[in-house]
């Protein structure tokens, strides 16, 4: 599922070749292709989060199997991937939906480490098969 | 839920900023001594701490224009901030990324600016830890 790290390949969107290479293009638990951009993952990731350089493909795991995906408490667009790590921490992927040529997708807004949730976290997916 | 003592901040150590302004998602954070490895606190809707040992080592705002330049009380202090991150950056902030890095000296407002909100997260920060205690408290007594 993950195809984390390919690039150049035809959009299946438009049929135009796609020139941006990704660092991440993964389809979500719910089957909607999220993609990030190695340019947009050099300034999401490397320059804001650097603890997550090089995890292209954990984070691509969590967009394709979280635990746990959370309601942006601002963005009605944007929900947050999570999943817990070996290190008692959370993995977040924050992912923003759109409509992009009659096709529902997403893409990459960040992603970090979280030590802990909020209680008044809104939940809107937790997955049954752990 | 985890137990973390409010993180602290080490104001001698503090000489360098980098500010990343990410357009497309519309997220500025800020670095105290340069980008490292850290964890993230949610403290409010948009504002997350970053926290390394205990102490906070920047900050993260998602919806700058959206949310905090549409506010005239933050677009007024944010203004000459922005002004030296677009003069630092060589472009403006609706061009695309943005990333400036310099001494206090040198991004003097960003600098100031990075601080007060710094302080204002930590005050947001215990004010939700002790709500979450008190909620806590509460459902253990069943009232």
């Amino acid at each position: 599922m993950s195809r984390s790290g390919e690039d150049g390949e035809p959009d299946a969107a438009s049929g135009s070749p796609n020139v941006e290479p990704f660092a991440i293009d993964v389809f979500d638990y719910e089957g909607i292709r999220v993609t990030c951009t190695v340019q947009q993952w050099s300034i999401k990731i490397d320059l804001g989060h650097p603890e997550l350089s090089g995890e292209q493909v954990a984070v691509a795991e969590v967009i394709a199997d979280p635990e746990l995906v959370l309601q942006d408490r601002d963005y009605p667009d944007r929900r947050h991937l999570t999943r817990s790590t070996p290190e008692a921490l959370y993995l977040v992927a924050v992912v923003e939906y759109q409509y992009l040529e009659d096709a529902l997708r997403g893409r990459l807004v960040t992603a970090f480490l979280r030590r802990r949730l909020r209680s008044d976290d809104h939940v809107i997916f937790v997955s049954i098969r752990r | 839920m985890a137990i973390a003592p409010t993180p602290s901040v080490n104001l001698e150590a503090f000489d360098r900023i980098t500010v990343v302004y990410d357009r497309d998602d519309d997220i500025v954070v800020f670095h105290l001594d340069g980008p490292r490895p850290a964890i993230t606190e949610a403290v409010d809707d948009s504002w997350y701490l970053r926290v390394a040992d205990d102490v906070v080592v920047g900050m993260e705002l998602h919806g700058l224009r959206r949310a905090f330049l549409s506010t005239p009380f933050y677009a007024s202090l944010f203004r000459p901030a922005i002004h030296e991150l677009e003069q630092a950056g060589g472009r403006a902030l609706i061009e695309g990324p943005l990333v400036a890095e310099g001494s206090t000296n040198e991004l003097p407002m960003n600098s100031r600016l990075v601080l007060l909100l710094v302080g204002q997260a930590l005050a947001k920060y215990e004010a939700l830890r002790q709500r979450e205690f008190a909620d806590a408290g509460r459902a253990l007594l069943g009232s």
